[in-house]
Parts: C-alpha cells; structure tokens; sequence
C-alpha cells in the first residue's frame, strides 16, 4: 500500500467525519503534487481564509449593532 | 529484474551535444573533476524514469526547487534521454523528450517494448509505472544514493539530519506535507479568531453590565422619588403622563390662558415627545401668565420710580443748596446794584487820581527840566528861575528839595491811593463774577428740577402742582406697588407650587423622565442580549464550529502523516537493520561503535520523524561521529535499504554519486572492500572525483570494469567524455 | 445562555466556591438531561464516568462535566479511562464543558477517545466535536432547570438536588424498567 492510502487508512480509523478528512487529505495531497509544501500551505490557508473573511463581515456588523 | 545498459544525453543540464554511456560492466565509474557532468549523468537515468517527479517541488530535495532541466546552450532547445533497460522479455527502451516550453519539466514519453511496440504519452507512463513498480522515492530509497542526500547527512543540525535521513528513506513527501500543513499554521488562525470573537463577546458583556448598573441607578432614583418598583413600566408613564397633562391643562386655566391643546400620547413610545412638550409648554405658560406679567411690570415699574426719586431728591437738594450759596453771597456782598455802585465809585476814584497825578507830572517835569537846565549854566545865572526869570537865592538847590521831599512824596502818596483803590476795583468786579456764577447755578438747578418735576409728574401720571410733594407722590406709589408686589406675589407662589412643588408638574415630569430611562436602559441591555440570540451570532459560532473542524481535521490528518512516515521509517530501519550495522562497522571500523542501530521517534512539536543511533552498547555514538563516520552511516543506510529490497527491488542496479565524500584513505580502502561484496548483486554505478577511490576501486573490485573519464567541460560542448 | 441564567449561577459559585459549583452544575445538567427524554440517568459524585444517559430512541451517552473560567478543561487519564469503560456498553462518550463567561453556554463534545490526550484540552478544540443537535435540546432544558431550582439551590445546596434529582427519576420508574442508583 502506497504511502497515501496509509495516511488514508489512518484518517479513516480517527471515527469522525472520514469523508470530509479524506476529502481534505486528497486535496492536499493534489496540491503538493502540484506544488509541494508551498501549495498545501496555500490551499490550507486559502481554505481558513474564505472562513475567516466571512467571520470578519459579520464581526464587523455586529460590532456596528453593539 | 531491469538492468540499465544504456544512456544516451543530450541537452539534459550540463549536456549539450549527444553523448552516450555503455553500461556493458558490473561496475561503471565515472570520474573526473566537479563540474563536468558526472552527477548530471546519473541524474539523467532519473529524469528519463521519472520525469517531474523528480524536479522542483514535487521532488521533496531542496536543491531541486530551481533546477533547469534543459541546456540553454543546446541546439534547437531540445533535451533528449534515452536510456535501455534489458529485463526478462528483451531490452525496453524509454525516451523522454523536452523541447519548445520549457516549463513543462516532465516532457514527452515513449516507451518501446521488446517486440517493438511503442507507446507514448500518458499510455506511456501507465507502462511504465506497471513495468517498474518503483516511485522516484523507492528509487531515491534503494537504487540512487545523491551526493545532496550525503551532504545533508554531514552535518550537525540535527533537524537538517533527519531531513536528510528521511530522505534517504524515502520519506521526504511526508516531510514536505507536515511542513506545508505546518506553515499553514491553521490552528493559529482558529486561535486568532477565537480571540476575535472573545473581544466581542467582553465587549457584549461590558454593555451588558453598564445596563445593569444604569438600571439599578435608575430603579433607586425612582424609588426615591417615590416610585414603587412596580410603577416602573410603560403602563406607569402614560398614566402619568395623563396626569401631567391634566395638571398643565388645570394650570393654563388658573393663569386664565386660552384653552390648550395637549397632545395626549397614546403609546408609550410618544411619552419622551410629550415630556418635551410638556416642559417647554409649562415654561412658556409661565411666562404668559397675567399675574407674572403684572408682578414684571409692577417690580420693573417699582425699579425706575425708585431711581426717579433718588435722582429727584438730588437735584432738589443741589438746587436749594445754590440758592442759599447765592443767598449768603448777597448778604456777604450785596447784590449786584450795590456791587456796580461800588465799583463805579472806586473807578471814580481812581479816575480822580490819574487827575491828579498827571497834575504833578507836568509840574514834575517843568521840575526836571529846569533842574537840568540850571545844572548846566553858569553858576551865577543857576538862581534865575528859567520860567519866569526871577531871582531866587539857591533856586537849584530849593527846587531840588522841593523834588525830594515835597512832590516825590506826594507823588508816592498818590500812587500808593491809586493801588489801593485798584485793589479795590478788582475786588469788586471778582466778586461781581462770583456773583454771575452763583446766580447762573442756582438757575441751572431751578430748570433741572423742574425737569424732574417734569418726569415725576410723567411717571405718576398726573400735573404736580406747587402745593404737591413730589418725593412724598412718589413715596405713596412706591408703597401701593409694595402691596401689589405681595398679593400678586402670592397668587403666583400658589401657582408655582403647582408647577415645580412636590407632586407639582415638575416633579411628575421627573418621575416620568426615570422612568423613561429605566426603561430605555432596559431595551438597550434586551437589545444586547437579543443581538447575542441573532443569526449573525448563530453564523459567527457555526464559523467558528467550522474553522475548529479545518483544525481538527488537519491535526488528525497531520498526526496520521506523522504515524505512518514514523512506521514506515520503522519498518525500513527493521528492513535494513542487521545490514545497516554491518555495513557501518565494515566501513567505518570505529573503535568505540562496533555495531550500530537506528530507531525512530516523533518530534512532538512539529510531527517529524525524529532519528537516534545507539550502539550496541546502548548509547549515542553521534557525539563522537566524525563527518566521515556520518558518510558511512549514509551508505550503511542506503545499502542495507537496498540489501533489505532484494529481489523486490527492480531494478539491477545501483548509483552513488560520489560516495567518498570526507572519508580518510583507510575509510575509502573499506568502502571499496564493500562495495566489492555489493557488486556480487548489484551492478554498481559509481560517479566520483576522487582519485584515490578511483585507484581502489580499480585496484581492488575483482569484477570487470568500465570507466568514462569526464576529461573536461564547456558551455558549447557540455561533457567531454572518455571511455577507457 | 441567558444573562439572567448566567447571573443565577454566578450566584451559586460565589455562594459554594468552584468545586462544590461544579457538582452542582453537574446535577443540573443531569436534571436537564432528564427533562430532556433521558430518563435513564446516573449520576456520579465519584468513581467514574459522571454522569450517563440514555432514552426510549436508544441514544446512550456517557459524559464528563467540565466547568471552567478559562479557555480549557483538563482531561485527565482516568475521565479517559472511565469514558472508554462505558464504550462497551455502547455509550458514546462525550464531554460536557461549560465556560462560566456570560453568553457562553454548554459545549457537548463527542471527541472520540483516540484524539483524547491528558492534559489541558482547549474548548476551541472541543468545538470541533460538538453534537449540534444535542446541545439545542439540552442547553435549554438546562436553563429551564437553573430558572425553577436555583433559588433553592442557593438555600438548600447539594442536598436539595439530591432529593429532586432521586424524586424524578422515581416518579419514572417505569420508563426504564427499574429505578437506576443514584449516587
């Protein structure tokens, strides 16, 4: 078994939530296939990104609203 | 098993025109000075198997990120690698070409089968992936030992050697991943915001309490006023508020103003508008009312009758006061006839005096003149009197005594009259002005009061007759306005207990504002609250749910890389164990490390494997490890990895790029003793610039050799290779 | 939570201190659990998982209450230990966490015991778990519960809880079959 269906096995015995890991695991491994440690980097934070500028809209209107 | 046997380069790094590479013995050497394209070589056996696998990022080697793969001196740009493979079936060849865009690193495949058969492209890879079965990392692990591999491993960070172990191992693709999942530093932003929201939430919190305590301000201040704690509601203001305009409804008819109009409120919500009203209609009711009016008119009347007096009482008094002046004047001095009359009797006098003494100047100077005259002639004609001519005995000398004693005293006797009747004249016309003035002021007072009069008269509203007393009018009226003044007064007292007295307009309105505030204090706070029970905040903890879960689940996918790299790591170690230790004590023959073992564990911090060597007899030899010694341990490892793959393994064949890096002569002599027993199984492909391993090698490796001496090196021509 | 409920529990950890609070708030938790259809209920004072739940649907959790001020509750070996113990009777093991701030409110995590180390577990982590559904079923039963009881709380401590806790699940003894120990 290849190293990436190792890693798989493992997400998938950590019990919660496997699809959405496993999901996660394979886009980051797309991305470092495609660009190595830089891209999984980017993707990673991409992803805490696109969370966290929808959090700072609604902090901001709410911080209006107090 | 595939065994390589031949190469063909061409525009591939430091190679521009073609070259080509028999590997036609079980040891091949290459050899020759840095720089000439030895490295290049055995990387272009890699390149051809594995494309872009093995440049840049995806080859997990550092030293790889910038490589160019093309020469930029070839002619037509294009890079060809050729290399053939015989294995059970017949001899496969495997072209990879690059030309045109550089940037496609993997280039072109074709893979030719024995029978002939060709397959390029994606087919191609799919070929050879089933033929070969390896990974660049399996190939790295046990086929091609780099030098950048080697390198890494001589050092003593030990962070660099791990790297370089996991390397090695084949285990750089976990370590790339951990590091780029690391870098990402996913749960620093979760922690970021979570302080976010934790700022908002004191900030909620904050407002929350200053509410409360404004509210219990505000619950104390209507209790004071005598509020019951359940009077303070809506319900509560608009009644009161009914009763507030009850109250100025009542007041406007005591002040007998014309009907108001009040706008009653309906609502709570129109209580705050109607206080306003309230306020500035109390207020201005106030200042129309008759009776304020009148207490103003009475008090401002009051006020200039009393200044009218004071200033009459004055004048009069300066008026009397410059009569009797002008008074004592006249009986002092007489009145101004008497005074003419006595001046006109002293100018009189004075007169008569000039007569007289314009008299006894021409006597004087009939005198001079003939005192001079009887001076200057002859003694003897000096007693004939020069008037009349007659003779008088001593005529100077008795007109001189006559001048001396009798008219120069009468002369000063009249000149002295004369000053004294002067002195006189001017007395009396002094006086004469003084009396001017005295009777000019007393008649400018006379009209100045009569001008008061005037305006007593215009303030009482009546003549003043000259049996009236002015300052006893005004005295009465002062005193009527005085009892005016109290009884208006009083009224208004009665009414301004309504207005701002306990329980008066005022203080409902009070009453009325607390509660407001109460209850305006009360919907900010239920407003902070409910902002707390909005979607917004449902969305920011679901955000925040989310963000948790990218974290979570990144930790667990990192913690999976960090077990499965440590177990292969493992599992490899188990693999080439007993080998490793051999390998390491044949070669590097220390004195206090007979035998070595390698085991592995997790760096906590950052999930990566973390490697430790002991010694047989239990402790880290790694203090006393020279560069040397950790070059040895390098091939050990890769040797006993390739050991361990045995037939496994598919390929035939081993690469190491320049493995006497920093051995001594006696260090290199047992490589070389060694690498004799490794080319029993595997053919071995040796570049090096050594020459004294390359003397060893030659000297000492009982199976046949080839050698290509890369002789020299140009930009133009690339490699300059020799096979000798 | 509500600041009127944060405010009532405040009261109670000013009035019993930290550690006697949060036995309190364990039983009112479990009361809440109760009012909320799990009327198999135990509760734990001492050994063990604190406190297990179960209802008619066949939902089973066993849970560890947490009360803290700050960002983390500690997990110790044996809450891990006692959690995986009731595994086997096919109880889910949760976390309970509740950070006494106003506005937070009870974080019901079903961290799966592989991911559970001793130590300082973060809430933000626990955040990761949380069983949605659950908590919008039990933090406003738990609210309810501190509204009617905590005046008597304040007057009546542990004890009264006890009592009304024991006096429930008595009067229900036929939902689960038996009257479960309370201890």
């Amino acid at each position: 078994m290849g190293y990436k269906q190792r890693v798989a096995a493992e997400i998938q015995a950590s019990g919660r939530r496997p699809e959405d890991r496993l999901a996660l695991w394979e886009a980051i491994l797309r991305s470092f296939e495609s660009t190595g440690a830089e891209g999984v980097q980017d993707d990673l934070a991409k992803r805490m990104g696109h969370i966290r500028r929808r959090f700072d809209a609604l902090l901001v209107k709410l911080e209006d609203m107090l | 098993m595939f065994q390589l046997t031949r190469l063909t380069v061409k525009g591939f790094r430091g190679f521009t025109d073609q070259r080509e590479f028999t590997f036609d013995e079980p040891v091949v050497m290459l050899v020759g000075e840095n720089h000439r394209g030895k490295s290049s070589t055995l990387n272009a056996v890699e390149w051809c198997l594995f494309g872009d696998d093995c440049v840049g990022k995806k080859s997990g080697i550092r030293e790889r990120l910038d490589w160019e793969v093309a020469n930029r001196r070839a002619a037509d740009g294009g890079v060809v690698v050729e290399a053939e493979f015989s294995g059970p079936d017949g001899t496969y060849s495997v072209r990879r070409d690059l030309s045109g865009n550089r940037r496609r690193a993997g280039g072109s495949l074709t893979v030719v089968l024995p029978d002939g058969t060709s397959i390029q492209g994606e087919a191609a890879d799919g070929r050879l992936a089933a033929l070969f079965r390896t990974s660049f990392r399996d190939f790295i692990t046990t086929v091609y030992q780099h030098q950048e591999t080697v390198r890494a491993i001589l050092t003593n960070e030990a962070r660099e050697r791990n790297d370089a172990i996991d390397r090695l191992l084949g285990l750089s693709e976990y370590r790339g991943l951990l590091r780029g999942i690391r870098s990402a530093e996913v749960e620093k932003a979760q922690r970021s915001m979570e302080g976010a929201f934790e700022k908002l939430r004191i900030r909620a919190e904050q407002s929350i309490r200053t509410f409360d305590n404004l509210i219990r301000e505000e619950k104390a201040k209507a209790i004071d006023q005598g509020l019951r704690p359940e009077e303070i509601s809506e319900q509560e203001a608009l009644r009161l508020a009914r009763e507030i305009g009850e109250a100025i409804r009542s007041l406007a008819q005591d002040l007998e103003l014309p009907d108001l109009q009040v706008p009653w409120p309906q609502r709570y919500e129109e209580t705050e508008k109607f206080r306003e009203w309230a306020k500035n209609e109390t207020d201005g009711l106030w200042r129309r009312a008759p009776d304020v009016a009148r207490q103003e008119a009475l008090a401002k009347e009051q006020q200039q009758l009393g200044e009218l007096k004071g200033r009459y009482k004055a004048t009069k008094e300066r008026e009397a006061q410059a009569r009797l002046e002008l008074e004592a004047f006249v009986r002092q001095n007489g009145h101004a006839t008497a005074l003419a009359e006595r001046l006109q009797e002293q100018e009189r006098r004075v007169a008569e005096l000039d007569g007289r003494t314009r008299e006894i100047d021409k006597r004087v100077g009939l005198m001079r003149d003939a005192i001079d005259y009887l001076r200057t002639v002859t003694p003897g004609a000096a007693n004939r009197c020069p008037v009349c001519g007659s003779q008088v005995a001593d005529l100077l000398t008795h007109l001189q005594t006559e001048w001396e004693q009798a008219l120069s005293t009468e002369i000063e006797d009249l000149s002295k009259q004369r000053e004294n009747h002067v002195f006189q004249v001017d007395g009396i016309k002094s006086l004469r002005s003084q009396l001017e003035k005295l009777a000019k002021d007393a008649r400018d007072a006379g009209a100045e009061l009569a001008g008061w009069l005037g305006r007593v008269g215009g303030a009482l509203g009546r003549e003043i007759g000259k049996d009236d007393d002015p300052e006893n009018l005004m005295g009465a009226r002062l005193g009527q306005i005085d009892q005016e003044l109290q009884r208006v007064g009083q009224a208004i007292e009665r009414k301004r207990q309504a207005i701002s007295g306990s329980g008066g307009i005022y203080d409902q309105l009070a009453k009325l504002r607390t509660i407001d505030q109460f209850i305006r204090y009360e919907q900010k706070r239920r407003f902070v609250e409910r902002i707390w029970e909005s979607p917004e905040v449902a969305q920011l903890n679901d955000l925040r749910d989310e963000a948790a879960r990218l974290a979570e689940d990144v930790q667990v996918i990192r913690s999976a890389l960090s077990t499965v790299s440590r177990e292969e790591a493992q599992d490899k170690i188990q693999a080439a164990g007993e080998s490793l230790s051999e390998y390491f004590g044949r070669m590097a023959d220390h004195p206090a490390i007979p035998g070595l073992t390698m085991e592995v564990t997790e760096d906590t911090r950052s999930g990566l494997n973390s490697y430790a060597f002991r010694s047989t007899d239990g402790t880290d030899p790694t203090p006393i490890l020279s560069q040397g010694d950790f070059n040895c341990l390098a091939l050990s490892i890769f040797l006993g990895l390739a050991r361990a793959a045995g037939d496994a393994q598919p390929f035939a064949f081993l690469m190491l790029d320049d493995p006497a890096q920093s051995l001594g002569p006696a260090t290199k002599r047992r490589l070389v003793a060694v690498l004799e027993d490794v080319a029993a199984w595997r053919k071995v492909i040796i570049a090096t610039p050594d020459d004294e391993l390359r003397e060893l090698l030659m000297a000492n490796v009982t199976k046949s050799k080839a050698v290509y001496d890369f002789i020299d090196w140009t930009e133009h021509g690339g490699p300059k290779v020799v096979r000798t | 939570m509500k600041t009127a409920t944060f405010y009532q529990l405040r009261k109670l950890r000013e009035e019993y201190g930290p550690g006697i609070f949060g036995k309190i708030t364990q039983k009112l938790l479990a009361m809440a659990f109760y009012n909320a259809g799990f009327h198999h209920l135990v509760e734990r004072g001492v050994q063990g998982v604190d406190i297990d739940v179960a209802n008619s649907a066949g939902e089973k959790y066993a849970l560890e209450v947490k009360t803290t001020d700050g960002e983390a509750v500690p997990i110790s070996k044996e809450n891990i230990d006692a959690l995986a113990a009731r595994t086997s009777d096919g109880y889910i093991p949760m976390i309970a966490a509740l950070r006494m701030q106003m506005f937070e409110d009870w974080i019901l995590a079903d961290v799966p015991l592989s991911q559970l180390r001793p130590g300082a577990t973060t809430l933000s982590r626990l955040r990761g778990y949380r069983v949605g559904r659950l908590e919008e079923l039990i933090c406003p039963a738990f609210e309810e519960v501190v509204h009617e009881h905590s005046a008597a709380v304040l007057s009546g401590g542990e004890r009264y809880l006890i009592k009304t806790l024991d006096g429930k699940r008595s009067g229900s003894a036929g939902h689960s079959g038996a009257v479960p120990k309370f201890r």
